[in-house]
């Protein structure tokens, strides 16, 4: 009877030969060594077998396979700019991520530009509406005011003030505000409710431009008989002489200390002065195609190097 | 410099070093092929290649057996050349007869690898076991010369054909099963224990 091993049975006497069995299959397979005589036979014939593979003679090299400089193959020029491509993807990526990122957080977003620029926009409109009003003439309010008090007390006032004093430029004391204006026009006396100078320092339109022509001024206060509100050359400063008006709401700010600086600064400006830069939709634009450039400058040199590199290999 | 040195110089860019690595590893891929390919033309030009794929790509290496990667290199060498002669096979070159048949030459018998400078023993039985290694499966022979002939355990011959353990084993067992039926048909060539049949055979 022909005892015919199995695969599995000739794998495990392959392994055994090479003491490449765990502890447990080695000593399952010596178990059956004793008790099966093809199996013995079977590790003989694969020792033998394996013996003689292992006789054959190892034939050595015919040459030296060392290399020269010359047999390496050279990378084509195009080859060489692997590292370029490589650092310019690694840059454009970079610079891709930054500008998302502040577009993001609204440094280049049209929103903070609109504001920023309706700010700007604003604040010369502001001076300019002030500028716009009619100076010479009084305001409504102010000749409400005017019919309602008596017109020849605003006149003996003005011509009893000294135009120098009008346009002082130290701060006037307290003191001073209450002599020299008992009594205005516009029938607001300086009383004790009103803290000194209040009136003064709550002109509107007087007090704006800071810069204005002082002679101008003048002569619109000592020419024409008009009643003209002096305004102060200098921040602070308090006017006498200068008629307050009644407390409502203007049309236009109140004029700070602060204020009156920027709006004289704005007023320098000159009407063609492009501060405010790109519009809104143009820096939108602007920002969106810078994007898509950089994402694009990516791709394509990060596209280059891959296949660089696959050339290379 | 050791080996570990002359590979991290190597991999720096020194040629030097990896020409003394070559010479150290160059006779193990050259019996290699050989012993894959079965021809010492074919042999010579798998080595060359494998050792200037190796200087290409030697700052792969991440450590481990060396001499595994080599061979590793040599193997898929060998590979490409062996499909490289399946896409064109070769022709023969045997003179004819004046039947125009070719002469047939038992060339399987001879051993082109010895070469006058080369020490190894003339031996007949050394050529049909090369033969019955050459009519193996391309797996199962690289398992068997890797194993059996270059002396690799089963770790780094799994590491050099990138097959699991247990492919290893069993290819490995089957090319010995089938080496050792091969023989058989060699008779006088054998061994006297190589020629005893089983005891179940007899």
């Amino acid at each position: 009877m022909k005892n015919k091993l199995s695969l599995g049975d000739w794998e495990l006497v392959s392994q055994y030969i090479d003491n490449e069995l765990s502890q447990k299959e080695r000593s399952r397979l010596e178990g059956r060594l004793q008790k099966e005589p093809a199996l013995r036979l079977a590790v003989e014939q694969m020792r033998q077998t394996r013996q003689l593979v292992r006789s054959l003679p190892k034939v050595r090299a015919p040459r030296r396979y060392t290399l020269t400089p010359e047999m390496l193959p050279q990378p084509a020029w195009i080859l060489r700019l692997l590292p370029t491509f490589q650092l310019a993807s690694a840059l454009a990526t970079i610079l891709f991520v930054l500008v998302v990122a502040s577009d993001l957080f609204g440094f280049l977003s049209a929103t903070s530009q609109d504001s920023f620029l309706n700010l700007r926009a604003a604040e010369p409109a502001a001076s300019f509406d002030i500028e716009a009003m009619p100076t010479p003439t009084t305001p409504s309010f102010f000749l409400e005011a005017e019919e309602e008090s008596a017109a020849p007390a605003a006149q003996d006032l003005m011509e009893a003030q000294a135009p120098e004093e009008m346009f002082a430029e130290e701060p006037v004391q307290e003191g001073v505000v209450e002599e020299a204006a008992p009594e205005t026009p516009f029938g607001q006396i300086q009383d004790s409710e009103t803290p000194p100078g209040v009136g003064i320092m709550n002109t509107d339109m007087p007090s704006l431009e800071a810069g204005v022509d002082e002679r101008g001024l003048t002569e619109n206060v000592t020419g024409g008989g008009q009643l003209t509100p002096v305004v102060s050359p200098e921040p602070g400063t308090e006017n006498t002489a200068t008629p307050t008006p009644s407390p409502e709401p203007t049309p236009t700010p109140t004029p700070t200390p602060a204020l009156e600086d920027d709006l004289g600064a704005e007023l320098q400006e000159e009407p063609g002065d492009d501060r405010r830069g790109l519009s809104p939709e143009v820096s939108r634009i602007l920002v969106r195609v810078i994007e898509v450039s950089l994402a694009a400058a990516a791709t394509i040199f990060a596209a280059l190097a891959i296949w660089l590199r696959r050339q290379s290999l | 410099m050791d080996e570990q040195q002359l590979i991290e110089a190597a991999q720096s860019g020194d040629l030097t070093a990896f020409n003394r690595l070559v010479l150290s590893y160059q006779d193990h891929a050259y019996n290699l092929a050989y012993r894959i390919l079965g021809d010492p033309h074919l042999a010579d030009d798998a080595a060359q290649n494998a050792f200037i794929s190796a200087y290409r790509h030697i700052k792969g290496f991440r450590g481990g057996s060396f001499k595994a990667w080599i061979l590793r290199i040599v193997t898929n060498a060998c590979y490409d050349e062996l499909r490289r002669q399946k896409r064109q096979p070769t022709v023969s070159i045997e003179p004819l007869t004046a039947t125009g048949e070719e002469v047939e030459s038992p060339g399987w018998l001879e051993d082109p690898a010895e070469q006058p400078e080369d020490s190894a023993a003339r031996s007949e039985l050394s050529k049909a076991i090369q033969h019955c290694i050459l009519s193996l499966p391309e797996e199962f022979r690289t398992i068997i010369v890797l194993v059996d002939v270059e002396g690799l355990d089963y770790a780094e011959a799994s590491a050099v054909v990138g097959r699991p353990l247990g492919t290893v084993k069993s290819r490995l067992a089957r090319a010995r099963l089938r080496v050792q039926e091969c023989l058989q048909g060699f008779g006088e060539l054998l061994p006297l224990s190589f020629r005893l049949k089983p005891e179940t055979e007899r």
